[in-house]
């Protein structure tokens, strides 16, 4: 046979190769859909790696934010001591974000017509990321706006910068990292894009003077004088017994025994550059330094700082100014209970006056919650009694016992901030309770003696903490101390800030050497803080326990800014963040267009 | 004159040819049938991902609850074998700024349980997400995430704002042969916490889809 029929092999090599054509074409067809198949897996494993990258820019941002509020700005606030500087920027809230929300050498907000802006610069993810891509969320933007005026009070020295805060991030993920050159061009596969955004919120910027209250422990001296002897002194060591869960400074020195020694959380800072070191049964030592080897370690959670300055316990508010805002409109009544009134209503507090230096007409001051939940100040005075019942709600106060009157307004002295009682001599006996509503400062010229528990109406009892409640007391010895008495219970509590600018926190009759003895009294409770010229005596340990042990509670809201009214403030200026955790919360997150 | 073909040679060729032939069909058959059984694989996990990406994007948005005049605003699991999901996702005005929140409802049609629906907001029309459902489930995550076995949030800031889907497609979906491919996943709550202040009322037609 002619022809390729004639050949046998060449038939069937025809046969072989259509069969192996048409198992090629079915062979490339599957696994072209296998090929689009991964892609659509691969364009989703993206587009969710692009939404996470986005994420990341967004928790960038509220991190930076956070640091350059809480931080940067707070840190260059505190080094303006006049008020004027701030009021300069009433005009402009966004120039004052400017040119405080940074830290030196960092990139500044930029302001652009109503707007202030931030770009960041990414961390470079694609080092750390294994494959071939290339990650990035270079969109990332913070734009802040001022929807409201400023609030400057010049008197007060209070400025509120009212922010609106938006944050916008851009993530792309591009695959096929090298990119590939075609004919000597470089060509990028297009990147899997996302746009995520945190929606505008709110933030409260409130710059103010710094309060003392914000101390767990402020002594202008770290040492204890008797009152019977001086010209002695005692240091104050602080032990594993001792913890301060607020900030704690003194204008001389600290002295630590022990290892491990006393716990701070918050920061410690001292003026002199070295602190004492008890050494074990060596001879103390001084150190510049936050640790005396493996013998004394105290525990700092947020530094040591020595060789600070002087914070001088000279207030900007001062006895006299207090007194002022006690009596308001009103001339000073003479000797009595006074609440300053003008005939119909409260023009300033409640005003006590005596007869200094002579104990028979020292006040006695309780106050107590009625039934209808308002605060009364039972005040003895003389063999005089008078209630001072305070209704808050109706606005109004009652007066009775010696002296009996009504008032419009509440004795919250000449400039509302809360109520104030101003008494010009010693208080003989002070206790009780807070009134939840009530905030409230006792202020003597000499001691003050507290003669059993005083404590708030709302608090938590474990762990202590007053946080998220509105009372709140400030005890102030403008020129005496504040006293513990030996009346008072074993296992005394004490809720509020205590001053005493020229004298201590103590007990009387601390190491049992006086009638009567009350040997060991348990533990003394104070839920607050302490700012005085000396440390005070509790007790001792050696040879016998006497007085009590302390266990102080650091009042938390103090470091946000609370402080009870008319408590006195430093020089220097302050900020902090309204609601403090403003940015601690997540905004509206959404995902935008591109 | 030549010679011609062997009854016998004839016999052997044409055996061979129908051999030949028979391999060829066998192969193509076969191709055509790993072919269609690769190109509904690939439909039918298109078809979940889809699904998938529609119900994802607007419950990333979400929140477990949103608080409102006094009022919770809460997602919610329901129907039989918790095929019903109720959310909220907040809508934005053009300066970004939260306008309202706007009720998000997914659920299989009772007129065609392979039909799944969506509808979003009161005016909005009632979308046909999938016709290649045959199944569909939703939960929540509970103890910290350690079970999906629930079907509502503990409290408004839940310990585990997650929410599990569970979707199970055919294509075609009529066809008793047709394969099951089931996708599960699961999608975190973007927004907590979500008590909002000033904004319009709710854009909510309530449980009357």
């Amino acid at each position: 046979m002619a022809g390729i029929f004639g050949n046998r092999r060449a038939v069937l090599l025809i046969i072989a190769t259509m069969v192996m054509a048409m198992v090629s074409v079915l062979t490339g067809v599957y696994l072209a859909t296998l090929v689009t198949e991964k892609r659509s897996v691969d364009d989703q494993r993206l587009s969710f790696q692009a939404m996470s990258l986005g994420d990341a820019g967004l928790d960038h941002a509220m991190v930076e934010l956070r640091k350059r509020v809480a931080v940067d700005l707070l840190a260059k606030v505190r080094s303006h001591t006049d008020g004027a500087y701030f009021n300069a920027y009433a005009s402009n809230p966004l120039g004052f974000l400017r040119d405080h929300a940074y830290a030196d050498g960092q990139t500044q907000f930029t302001v652009n017509g109503s707007a202030a802006q931030l770009s960041l610069t990414p961390y470079n993810l694609s080092g750390s990321v294994t494959g071939n891509y290339l990650l990035d969320y270079n969109g990332t933007v913070i734009t802040a706006t001022a929807p409201q005026a400023v609030y400057a009070n010049t008197t007060l020295d209070v400025y509120k910068f009212y922010y609106s805060f938006s944050i916008e991030s851009a993530a792309n993920v591009t695959r096929g990292i090298p990119p590939r050159v075609v004919d000597g061009t470089t060509v990028y596969e297009r990147p899997v894009s996302k746009r995520v955004v945190y929606a505008p919120q709110p933030l409260e910027i409130d710059v103010g003077r710094s309060n003392f209250a914000k101390y767990a422990l402020f002594t202008s001296h770290q040492h204890y004088h008797p009152k019977d002897s001086p010209d002695s002194s005692t240091t104050v060591w602080f032990t594993n017994n001792t913890n301060f869960q607020g900030p704690v400074h003194t204008n001389s020195r600290f002295a630590f025994s022990g290892n491990l020694s006393a716990h701070f959380t918050e920061q410690v800072t001292q003026q002199d550059k070295e602190a004492t070191y008890n050494n074990g049964i060596l001879p103390s030592v001084s150190l510049d330094d936050d640790h005396n080897g493996v013998i004394d370690v105290p525990v700092f959670d947020k530094g040591f700082e020595r060789s600070v300055s002087q914070i001088p316990l000279t207030p900007s508010i001062t006895q006299d100014n207090l007194k002022t805002y006690a009596l308001g409109t009103m001339a000073d009544p003479g000797n009595g209970v006074w609440v300053a009134n003008d005939g119909t209503k409260c023009v300033g507090g409640i005003y006590i006056r005596g007869n200094q230096g002579k104990d028979f007409d020292n006040p006695t001051i309780y106050m107590r919650v009625d039934g209808s939940s308002r605060q009364v100040y039972e005040i003895t005075r003389s063999g005089s009694a008078y209630n001072i019942t305070v209704d808050t709600a109706a606005n109004k106060t009652y007066v009775t016992g010696a002296y009996i009157a009504t008032f419009n307004g509440i004795p919250d002295g000449a400039t509302h901030d809360g109520i104030l009682v101003y008494v010009n001599d010693d208080i003989g006996s002070l206790y009780g309770t807070v009134q939840s509503g009530t905030r409230a400062t006792v202020s003597s010229e000499r001691d003050i003696v507290i003669s059993h528990n005083l404590t708030y109406q709302s608090y938590t009892p474990s762990p202590l903490s007053a946080t998220g409640t509105t009372n709140l007391l400030g005890i102030i010895s403008w020129g005496g101390d504040v006293r513990i008495g030996t009346s008072a219970p074993d296992n005394v509590t004490v809720h509020g800030v205590i001053m005493a600018p020229h004298g201590v926190f103590g007990v009387d009759n601390h190491d049992d050497g006086d009638w009567p003895h009350l040997g060991d009294r348990g533990t003394a409770t104070l839920l607050g803080g302490v700012i005085t010229d000396h440390y005070g005596p509790f007790g001792t340990f050696y040879p016998s326990t006497t007085g009590y042990g302390r266990n102080f509670i650091y009042d938390g809201r103090m470091m946000t800014g609370s402080a009870p009214p008319y408590f006195p403030y430093m020089n220097t200026f302050e900020s902090v963040l309204v609601p403090e955790d403003a940015l601690y919360h997540k905004p509206l997150w959404r995902e935008k267009d591109n | 004159m030549e010679a011609g073909f062997t009854l016998v040679e004839a016999m052997v060729v044409t055996a061979l040819f129908s051999a030949l032939f028979g391999v060829m069909m066998f192969v193509m058959q076969n191709s055509d049938t790993y072919y269609t059984k690769g190109r509904d694989k690939i439909a039918v996990q298109t078809e979940a991902r889809r699904i998938a990406d529609t119900l994802v994007t607007e419950l990333r948005a979400g929140a477990s609850a949103w608080y409102w005049n006094g009022t919770w605003y809460n997602l919610t699991i329901s129907g039989e074998n918790n095929t019903r999901l109720d959310f909220y996702v907040p809508v934005f005005n053009a300066e970004n700024n939260l306008s309202t929140i706007r009720r998000v409802t997914y659920k299989l049609d009772p007129a065609n349980p392979y039909r799944l629906q969506k509808k979003v907001g009161v005016d909005g029309i009632v979308q046909n997400v999938s016709e290649s459902v045959r199944a569909i489930d939703f939960s929540v995550g509970c103890d910290n995430c350690s079970s999906f076995s629930c079907t509502a949030f503990a409290n408004a800031t839940p310990d585990c704002p997650v929410v599990r889907y569970n979707v199970t497609v055919a294509v075609p979906v009529a066809d008793p042969a047709a394969k099951n491919f089931t996708l599960e996943g699961k999608v975190f709550l973007q927004n907590q916490n979500a008590t909002v202040g000033n904004i319009t009322d709710p854009d909510d037609p309530g449980e009357a889809f």
